[in-house]
Order: structure tokens, then sequence, then C-alpha cells
């Protein structure tokens, strides 16, 4: 009986196995029509999950790749960061700088069939100033603001402000929100966060916070219906995992960079293309030099650093030649550049010099003085290998560089409240707008980590600001760009260029030739084409 | 048998209050302005005396503790500052697809070990036997996350079997087509979990058998005349299964925190992927939150198989 009963249970498992060997070969049978059919669809993945869809009164730093696809601002940034219209078809400034009226598209409809017109805007401005939403900052210095008629709205400052512009088009600025939805309640409980109703390019159809967003084509919207039938945005907490669904044929497009070894594999790949975009805002990699430092705080030391840097080797080894060498503090594409106010440029020999004459001569071992470099893990990749680099070339002339490496989550603690650093290894926005740099060299600049105070600079960021013409302001900031190069309380690695990735099928992107004349981050014009 | 569970309970209390005591230290301590984390690095300073005012992260130490301890004990986990959501409803709609998960590669894992480690002692010693200990270093040596992007590298990528990540394909299909979909989209996580599970399984239970084997009540069992497959099903397997059951047991606890490792890789949206998202971004009642429960499930599942235990094991239960 024993061993009639282990052939019963032998002959089951049979069965058993076989029978799920069968469903398992057919399953791929059931979805496979399901994954070919993506037809005019196109799957994003972030890096980053957006929670809600509400950017105007807190802050979220995924909101600026998903919002302009649902929301529109009056105006936005396009291609590298020319100023373009966006719910404002057009706009003046007043002679004396104090009023600018903007003139709002007509016909515009919300996507819940209500016309847009000037009182949402009256209404999204007056509630985040009332508010004291995340992007209220960008109005600072507004005095008031109206509505003559349907399509026209005029801001009134109180002060010339020659940023204002940009201020209103940044990634950070507010979108219009509709009155009708919002008026009466708690902006930031409405439930409107979760199901926007908005006026751009995509309805959001399905949204499950922090995985996944589903859009469709909005066949009302202003600048006619978008190619692409439908808009997914994924998830995908890591990057690798990402650029795997990519080469799989999933995802189409990745708003966040793939490391330098990954882009290498994926050049030679089938059916993948890789490029660069300079989308604002620009980005510069920067080393900060904490000038309560008795060594750091000597000109001379500084300089000499700055031409102990090769950045085209760091350039090479860590990014394989990916960005471009920094000459200047301001990027090479910003406005106002100045090609003159170059920092020293590498020349080991003179870098030598400077600190023999500064009063650091080498010991017995070669080494003049040791200091630290601290990096940070953050979006802008590289930090740690920057500093391995710098240890190699800070050694030709006798500097010890002593690393360390931590998360970026305790950048503001232990940089901007603490500085308890000698050199750090930074970042950020530097632009488009020229008034941005102020954030690291102004006195009371949010981001002056070095400890830099000079009054003539913030004289000329403030003269900049009130500047009558375009023309005049951007004298002023040369003219800072002058005194930094000569200061040197920073010293510029690289000008970041943003690789990007995306599969050959899609095309029309907005950093595209052609079709940047729209916003940035907008799918608007984006099609599968066949291959 | 009610003097065991009573004196267990009374030790799974203060274990609790201790844990929750030390998960909030841990999270308040941790370096990091929480505020400028909350307001992002374009804040205006205003904009962050402002968040840190909202979310009243300038109280002092012994007043955030008390407030966070009152509203656990009234089931209020906390309020999430990146989701502006309750954390307790939040951490209950990621549960189920952990659960999903990882139940299934745990079972997997521990059934697929259990019987390969029986196997593997049954024909002990042979080079069956030093071959399947050998795969098993290997895979307990593996690091899973490895793993995971190997397997995807594979099978996803190379082969296209399988997808890359994620819980369903978007658009999600209706009906049935979406329970294989899920099932689909299972394949490949729930087999590098198993993979990663199988090896202390495998140990176990062939170390169990092995010594099992030699125990004095087999040698007697033959004697008398019973078939092998009787000694070894009904009398030394069952026995060697105990020390599983204490593992399973200890492992089912932190299947509620999430396999964070393969859920990341997988871009499975469970409490594992809540939870790293919750880190990265300093969400302190987020993070605690699931610290809390994890720890919970955990004293909980421990609590559980000991009383399992004394079912099964008459020998614990006169103790």
């Amino acid at each position: 009986m024993t061993s009639n009963h282990w052939n019963e249970i032998k002959r089951r498992t049979m069965l058993k196995a076989i029978s799920g060997g069968a469903i398992a070969m057919t399953a791929p049978g059931f979805l496979l029509p399901a994954k070919a059919d993506s037809g005019s669809s196109l799957l994003v993945a972030l890096s980053y999950a957006p929670k809600y869809f509400n950017p105007n009164y807190t802050f979220d730093g995924a909101h600026h790749y998903v919002n302009p696809n649902i929301f529109n601002k009056l105006i936005t940034y396009y291609g590298e960061g020319s100023i373009g219209a966006d719910l404002a078809s057009s706009w003046e400034v007043s002679e004396d700088g104090l009023t600018y009226t903007f003139k709002l598209r007509d016909g515009v409809l919300w996507s819940d069939g209500e016309k847009f017109s000037s009182k949402d805007v009256l209404w999204t401005v007056n509630s985040l100033v009332e508010e004291k939403g995340f992007a209220s900052e960008v109005l600072n210095g507004l005095e008031e603001i109206t509505a003559p008629d349907d399509t026209t709205v005029v801001m009134k400052l109180s002060d010339r402000n020659s940023s204002f512009l940009d201020l209103l088009a940044s990634d950070y600025s507010f979108v219009i929100l509709p009155a009708h939805i919002y008026e009466g309640t708690d902006p930031r409980t409405n439930p409107a966060n979760e199901k926007p109703i908005g006026t751009g390019p995509f309805v959001v159809t399905n949204f499950v916070a922090g995985d996944y967003i589903e859009m469709t084509a909005n066949p009302n919207f202003f600048d006619g219906k978008p190619e692409l039938e439908k808009l997914f945005f994924k998830f995908y907490p890591d990057t690798s995992a990402a650029v795997a669904e990519m080469r799989a044929g999933n995802v189409g497009y990745m708003t966040s960079t793939p490391s330098a070894s990954a882009m290498r594999q994926l050049e030679s790949v089938d059916g993948i293309t890789v490029g660069t975009r300079n989308t604002p805002p620009p980005l510069m990699i920067w080393l900060g030099l904490n000038l309560r430092h008795p060594i750091l705080s000597k000109l001379e030391v500084r300089e000499a650093l700055s031409y102990a840097i090769d950045r085209e080797q760091i350039n090479m080894l860590v990014y394989g030649g990916a960005h471009v060498p920094a000459r200047t503090s301001y990027l090479s594409t910003s406005r106002a550049w100045n090609p003159d106010a170059i920092q020293p440029l590498y020349d080991v020999d003179k870098a030598n010099q400077l600190l023999d004459e500064a009063g650091y001569p080498r010991d017995g071992n070669g080494t003049r003085f040791s200091i630290r470099y601290t990096g940070f893990n953050a979006g802008t990749g590289g930090a740690k290998e920057i500093g391995e680099v710098l240890r190699q070339q800070f050694a030709d002339v006798g500097i010890d560089l002593q690393l360390e490496q931590y998360d970026f989550s305790i950048f503001a603690d232990k940089i901007l409240k603490q500085h308890d650093f000698d050199i750090t290894w930074s970042a950020g926005p530097h632009g488009p707008d020229p008034q941005a740099f102020a954030a690291f060299v102004a006195s009371d600049g949010r981001r002056n980590c070095m400890g830099y105070d000079n009054p003539k600079v913030d004289e000329l960021f403030a003269e900049a600001k009130s500047s009558e013409s375009d023309a005049k302001a951007v004298q002023k900031y040369q003219e800072i760009q002058a005194i930094i190069a000569e200061d040197l309380p920073r010293i510029s690695i690289l000008e970041w260029r943003r690789p990007v990735v995306y599969r050959s099928e899609y095309a029309n992107f907005w950093w595209m030739e052609g079709f940047d004349q729209t916003p940035n981050d907008s799918y608007e014009n984006v099609k599968k084409v066949e291959s | 048998m009610y003097l065991y569970i009573t004196r267990r309970l009374a030790v799974a209390i203060p274990t609790i209050l201790f844990i929750v005591l030390l998960n909030f230290c841990l999270t308040f301590f941790a370096p990091g302005d929480q505020a400028f984390a909350i307001a992002g690095e374009n804040a205006t300073p205003e904009y962050v005396e402002y968040v840190r005012k909202e979310y009243k992260l300038d109280a002092p130490f012994h007043e955030q503790l008390l407030a966070y301890m009152t509203n656990l004990a009234k089931g209020n986990l906390g309020f999430s500052f990146t989701y502006r959501q309750p954390v307790l409803d939040l951490i209950l709609s990621r549960m189920p697809a952990t659960v999903l998960l990882v139940i299934a590669g745990l079972l997997l894992g521990a059934a697929f070990g259990i019987a390969t480690g029986a196997f593997s002692a049954r024909f002990y010693p042979s080079r069956v036997d030093v071959g399947l200990n050998l795969i098993s270093l290997v895979l307990f040596c593996l690091p899973i996350f490895w793993l995971g992007l190997v397997m995807v590298l594979i099978f996803s990528v190379f082969l296209n079997w399988t997808p890359a990540g994620g819980m369903h394909s978007l658009p999600i299909p209706e009906g049935f087509g979406r329970v294989l979909d899920l099932g689909y989209h299972m394949i490949l996580p729930t087999i590098t979990l198993m993979l990663h599970t199988f090896p202390t399984y495998f140990k176990l239970t062939r170390n169990s058998v092995i010594e099992a084997l030699n125990e004095d009540y087999v040698v007697t069992a033959r004697a008398i005349g019973l078939g092998e497959k009787v000694v070894f099903f009904r009398h030394c397997l069952r026995n060697a299964l105990l020390p599983n059951l204490t593992v399973i047991g200890l492992t089912i606890g932190s299947v509620f925190s999430g396999a964070l490792l393969t859920e990341t890789v997988f871009s499975w949206p469970g409490v594992g992927s809540l939870m790293y998202d919750a880190v990265l971004q300093r969400d302190l009642p987020l993070v605690m939150g699931i610290f809390t429960i994890s720890a919970l499930c955990v004293v909980f599942f421990v609590l559980v198989t000991d009383l399992l235990y004394g079912f099964v094991d008459p020998r614990i239960r006169h103790d």
C-alpha cells in the first residue's frame, strides 16, 4: 500500500508540473499583445515620484517633470532658456519697469469644460500671496494685480526687477489653477490636488501616489490635440531598473541620467538614442572654499588651488568627456556671460610658486599642508570621483587632500548652517536668470557657504536688479564675474551638459530643433514614429 | 500552558514600548535639518521657518516624544509630510503588494529549501549532496540586489521573456487579464526572493535530517521493520521541521517591512520602496510609522511562533 501511495504522489506531482508548465507557456501569449499594443503611448521613467499635483503651495522636487503636461504658467522657458508664451500670449513692460501687462490667450478651456479667464490668474496669485505658498517667493515685490478684462492681467511691482519675467518662467514658479474649483476651499487639501483640472495638453485619468500616473490627451488643448494618445509616468527608485526597462522596450524616455558607464553601454544599443540637451536650469559643478579657514583665507592659496586643477582631466576621467570644463563663474551659455572673466587655469608650476610665496613650503615628505574635501551624493553625480581625481592633482603641488563623502540630505545642515568644511563640492542652478548667481556670492546669499562678503558685489547685484535696460544689467553682471574671477571664493569646475536617453521610435521632444517653441518637459509634440 | 502564554505576552509589551522609543530616538537624532529637507533647496529662509513651525519641528525632544506616544496609543501614526496623507493609510495601502510578493517568495523558498534539504540529507554523503551544498553556499553569498539585476538583464533585456519591473503593465488590463498580468510581473521578483531564502532552509533541514537519521529511535524503527519512507517522512522529517518553523516565524514578521532591496530593484510598489523613498526625503512621520509597524509585526509573529512551538513540541510546554 505504501508503494502505491508513493506512485500516486509521483503521478499527481507530474500532472501538476505539466499543467503548470503548459499554462506558464501560454501566459506570454495572453500578455504579449498587450505589450505590443502600446500604440501611441509613451512611458516616462521618473526617479522621483510626485505625490500630488499642486506645486504652488508646497515644494516637491518632481513637479516640474510632470506638471507642464497638466497645467500652464503665464510664461515659461523654451529650449535653452528663452522666455516664451504659455497662457500669456504676449506681454509688455512699462517705461518705469513697474507695470507688467500680460495679454492672455483667448478661447482656452479647462479640462472640465469651463472657460479660462483672467479671474483664474487673479485668484491664483492672490491665494498664493495670502497662503504664503512656496511659489509666492517669485512674487516678492508685487504691489497689486488687476484684471481689467477677461484676457488681460496687469501686475504692478513696487521696485524695478529685471529678473521678474525669469522668476515667473522658472520651474519653481506657480501654475495657473482653476478659480472655480479652488475658490472658497483650502487649496492645500482640495481633492483637485490629486485629480487635477488644468489647461495643459494632457488630463490625468489615473494616479497612484508614489507609483504611477496615467494621462490621456486633451482634445481641447489650446495648441491642438497632442499626437500621443496616452502618457504614462512611472516611478523607478533604481535607475538601472529603468535602463533595463528601456532596453526591453517598455520605457520610452528617462528623466534622470544613468551613470556614465551605463551611458557608454546604451550608446551602442539598437533602438536607443543618446543625446544632450541644455534645458534650464543650467547647472555647474563648483568648489566652495571656506574663507574662514586660515589657509584658504589667503588669496594666493586660492589662486594656487585653481591653477592646480586640471578640469579637462576631471571631465575625461569622471564623466568620459560628457561635460564642458568651466573657465568662468557663469556658464558660457548665460546671456550675461563675461568671456574675459577667466579663473586661473591649469598650471602646476604657477601653483607651486604661489604656494611657496604664500609661506607654505614643502616638508620632508613633500607636503605643504593637509585640507579636507567634502563630497555629497546628489542628483548631479560624481562628487566622490571628482574628489579622488583632485587628490591626485593636489598631490602634485604638495597638498594632502583628505576626502569625506556624505548623503546630500545633510548638505544644508553641515555646509550651509554649520560651515563644517574646508573645500566642499557643490552644484545647483546657475540661471537662466543672471541674478540667480547672487545666491552663491551675495553676502546674504542662501548658498553662500564660503562666507564671502563683498559690498561691491552686493551693490552690483542690486543695481543689476533695478537696471533700466537689459544691456545695463548685463554690464553689471559682467563686472561681478570679473570680481569673482579675481577674489576666487569659489572655483568653477564643469558646466553640466544633460545627457538624455530615449527610445529611437519617439521624436519631437521639446529640446529638439524645430520643436523648441514648447514649454520644457511638455510632451505635447512628442510622437511615435514607425521605425 | 497558560503560564507559558502569559509569560510570553508579558515580555512582548515592554519590548514594543522599547522599540517605539528606540525608533523615535533614531529618527529624531538623525543628522540633517528636517525643515530644509522638506522645504527643498530653493526655498527662502522664510519658507523654511514656516515649514518648521507648521510641523512643530522646533519643539523639544520630550514634547515631541510624548505627542508621538499619545497619538500612537490612539492608533494615529501621524501625517506624512511628502504625501500629505495619514501614515497608517499609506502603509496599509502598500501592504498587499509587499505581502503578496514576500509571502510567495518566502513560501516557495522554504518549500523548495526543505524539499531539497531533505533530499540532500537522504543521500549524504554523496556528490549530489556536495553539489547542492555548493549551490546553496553561492546563493547565500550573492547579494540580492545583484541577483535581481542579473535576472532582469538575462530574462528581460536579453531574452525578453518577462517585464523588467513594476507590478502591472500600463495601461492596466481588465478582468482576468489583470490577474495574469500580475502573475507575469511577479515571476522574476518571486524567483529572486526564492533563490535568496532557499539556502537557509536547505542547510537547516539538511543538518536536522542528518542529525535525526543518527538518532536511536531511527535504529529502533528500522529494527522493528518499518519501511524506509515511513522512517524518513513520519519520524525524521517531522522533527527536522521544527527549527524551520522557528526561522519561518522569525522571518514572517519582517515580511511586512518589505523586501526593500528587491522592491527597489524591481520597482515593486510596496512598503519597502515606500520606506526607501521616505528615508531619502526625510519624511520622518512616514519613516517612524513604517519602523513601528514592522517592529510590531515582528514582535507579534515571534510571539505566535513561540506559542505555536509550544503546541507543536510538547517538550517546550512544560517550561
